[in-house]
């Protein structure tokens, strides 16, 4: 079964002439790593900030179709669109979580930037804090460089340190689903590199959804990828197949670089 | 032709830069010049009564401080409301009529203050004279918080809210945090503008030749009685008005300075 | 690099060795049937070597998956292209020793100990060196040994060439008439075999020094 199931959905952005997504029908698998590839402003990014309501932020946007999530603890789909109450939201990204591809780590020292969001979800106690704080560190492998100055301020690290805080940060929350917008265009090669095997360490707990202008990147670690162009979903498939034999010539084209 | 025409612009804006230099070395040079000779370390400890300046300095900042205690809660609000939860048509209107309010002509001010304060009042007071000086700083402190809180990333916010966060929360943890030194040296610096205020005090506090901190009668400050004391044909007033006027100029001057030296250090 | 690259490129070249080391396995075999002319061990080692293609093939698609997902570069790019190339090369091996197999059958008992003893057992010991050779080359990874192996299998190959040559002009020496010329031919063409798997190991080899080392793919030192 998904995590989540992306059902004739439809977007546009406040007043907007023409939907920015049309029709998107779209599964995430559980445990996989899941990519959206394609030519800039295919809407991609904007399919992507639609799974934690992110458009939110903004007023007057429209939305058409269904977003479900898997409840994991019944086991049914719900439809993501339907909150509409102030908790419900906050519970919501707690669940789903996102990271940006440009590193924002908060102006506080590291430890209060990885117990950000633990401290809004009501944990207060410091030895609880204190533990899912390393556990979330190890796990994007950032323990290891930081443990000697967990008050030191987040801004003295590295671009590529950041955003493996960043990436703490979120995981620290234990999301079900993860959500990367571009999370290493803004970063040098060896730092993509570390990113890119965090990423694929991740996928054991949590499922995964990456937008990259990058089709290397799409190819070397997604196990499923949806390519996408003007709005619409041109192809889904396993990454296999879509990289050796895509059944849709735009696909194709985009591959081998005729376009875009 | 072109490399003529470079040089023509370069040797007059130089110039240019130079006359304005010069006046303003001008009036630095006149003040200490003056202002320093009668200078004595007595001035601090007498009030005016007694030919000092006490009560003036201490006036001055009491009332300033009452100004700041209102005008920078409102003037941060209305920023932080502007950039983070207005939308539209209504942000546009507000930031206009700050920007009027900011350039509106302070004896304006003083004389609105006049109206709605003093007369009720049935007389001047440090209180017509603090909110006087607190509707000059509000204007100043929405501009800055306004400005500096438009210099965060958009990505913090998001970032922020999809941890879950509310938006205020996200406002006071991380966007307030962020632009932290931006916001207090425009705090300090628009301290420092109505420090150096004379017109709205002028009907408003008027002046007072005691120590005071009673704020319900007419209040004693620095700039209204430069401003009296240089009127006065004794020669001792003059001198006196001189030092005064060099005190509140290095007070001003240290305050800017001040504001410069954190926005280098933590910038 | 993604640890999964580096392990997918791994199995391939595990299955890549267990191949050639099936035909250095038969090419023994071969080695002690040339003396002893022991049908039943004949047999067992053209068996061996059944069904080549299908395991080419399936090495083959690995590749071109690892080419689709992985746009390697530079070395990574050479290694695969080479080991592409290498299952064809062990493919026409495998072929080769069956057709080997499968003349020397036929016509094992009609050789001579002489021809047998001074030519066709040291031209296929030396075959047999050049497939050790070759799979020491899989399995190093350091480009100084790659280079030292292969010149190694370049020496070993020309040996292979010579004594085939003397073999011929032993066997042709001994073909009495014309009508066991025919038959000789066949046996001849049989051991010939022996020196072409002496060469596709040496393309083997150069492909591994092009993968390993660099420079440009097929130019013979």
């Amino acid at each position: 079964m998904p995590i989540m199931s992306i059902e004739d959905f439809s977007f546009t952005y406040a007043s907007a002439p023409a939907r920015s997504l049309s029709n998107i029908n779209l599964p995430i698998q559980k445990n996989c790593i899941t990519s959206l590839i394609g030519p800039s402003g295919c809407g991609k990014s904007t399919l992507l900030r639609s799974l934690n309501r992110m458009h939110d932020l903004y007023p007057n946007n429209e939305y058409e179709g269904k977003l479900m999530l898997l409840n994991q603890e019944n086991n049914e789909m719900e439809n993501i669109l339907d909150i509409k109450r102030e908790n419900e939201f906050i519970e919501l990204r707690q669940r789903v979580g996102m990271i940006f591809q440009k590193p924002t780590p908060f102006p506080m020292s590291i430890f209060d930037n990885v117990a950000y969001g633990l401290r809004i979800s009501g944990i207060k106690n410091k030895t609880e804090l204190k533990d899912r704080v390393e556990d979330a560190l190890k796990g994007s492998a950032l323990f290891g460089e930081v443990s000697d100055r967990m008050n030191k301020s987040a801004m003295g690290l590295s671009g590529g340190q950041q955003q493996r805080l960043c990436i703490a940060r979120a995981v620290a929350l234990k999301p079900e689903l993860l959500l990367f917008d571009e999370p290493t265009s803004a970063l040098d090669p060896i730092s993509t590199a570390a990113i890119e095997e965090l990423i694929v360490e991740l996928k054991k707990d949590i499922s995964i959804a990456i937008v990259t202008h990058n089709m290397q990147q799409a190819s070397r670690i997604s196990d499923y990828t949806a390519f996408m162009y003007l709005g619409d979903l041109v192809e889904y498939g396993e990454t296999e197949q879509i990289f050796l034999n895509p059944r849709e010539k735009k696909t194709e084209d985009y591959i081998t670089g005729r376009f875009g | 032709m072109r490399l003529l025409l470079n040089k023509i612009v370069l040797l007059l804006s130089t110039v240019s830069a130079l006359i304005g230099l010069a006046f303003l070395a001008w009036i630095l040079f006149t003040l200490v010049g003056k202002g320093l000779s009668s200078l004595h370390f007595s001035l601090f400890l007498n009030d005016l009564i007694d030919g000092g300046l006490r009560n003036l300095i201490v006036g001055q900042f009491i009332m300033a401080g009452i100004a700041s205690l209102i005008g920078i809660p409102l003037g941060m609000m209305a920023g932080i409301y502007l950039q983070e939860y207005g939308s539209g048509r209504y942000v546009r209107l507000i930031r206009d009529l700050s920007d009027i309010m900011m350039n509106a002509p302070s004896i304006v001010i003083g004389a609105f203050v006049y109206a709605i304060v003093v007369v009720p009042m049935h007389g001047t007071s440090g209180i017509a004279g603090s909110i006087a000086l607190s509707i000059m700083m509000i204007p100043i402190v929405i501009n800055t918080t306004d400005n500096m809180l438009s210099l965060v990333p958009r990505e913090l916010r998001e970032a922020g809210i999809a941890l879950g966060a509310s938006k205020y929360r996200v406002i006071l943890d991380i966007i307030i945090k962020a632009a932290k030194v931006g916001i207090m040296t425009g705090l300090l610096l628009s301290f420092a503008r109505i420090i150096g205020e004379t017109a709205p005090l002028l009907f408003t506090s008027e002046t007072s030749n005691y120590f005071s901190v009673d704020l319900t009668e007419a209040y004693p400050s620095l700039t209204v009685s430069i401003y009296a004391l240089a009127n006065d044909p004794t020669s001792s007033s003059r001198d006196l008005a001189w030092a005064a006027s060099f005190i509140l100029t290095m007070m001003v001057l240290m305050i800017n300075l001040l504001g410069r030296y954190i926005t280098r250090k933590k910038g | 690099m993604l640890k999964t690259y580096s392990n997918q490129l791994d199995e391939i070249n595990e299955k890549i060795v267990v191949i050639a080391n099936n035909i250095l396995e038969a090419n023994n075999v071969i080695l002690n049937g040339l003396v002893e002319c022991d049908k039943d061990l004949l047999d067992s080692a053209k068996e061996s070597l059944k069904n080549m293609s299908p395991k080419t093939t399936e090495i083959d698609n690995s590749i071109i998956k690892m080419l689709a997902l992985y746009s390697p570069e530079a070395r990574d790019l050479r290694l695969v292209v080479s080991l592409f190339k290498i299952t064809n090369e062990l493919l026409r091996a495998s072929s080769n020793t069956r057709s080997f197999i499968a003349g020397l059958s036929n016509y094992c008992t009609e050789l001579d100990t002489v021809t047998v003893k001074d030519f066709a057992v040291p031209m296929q010991k030396s075959t047999v060196d050049c497939l050790i050779t070759v799979v020491a080359m899989l399995k190093t990874t350091c480009s100084d040994e790659t280079q030292e192996l292969f010149n190694k299998l370049l020496i070993g190959e020309s040996k292979t060439d010579d004594l085939y040559e003397l073999l011929q002009e032993s066997v042709f020496k001994q073909a009495p008439n014309i009508e066991d010329f025919g038959k000789f031919t066949k046996i001849l063409s049989a051991l010939r075999k022996s020196e072409k798997i002496a060469d596709r190991s040496l393309d083997v080899g150069t492909l591994l020094l092009f993968a390993r080392v660099g420079g440009e793919m097929g130019v013979r030192e």
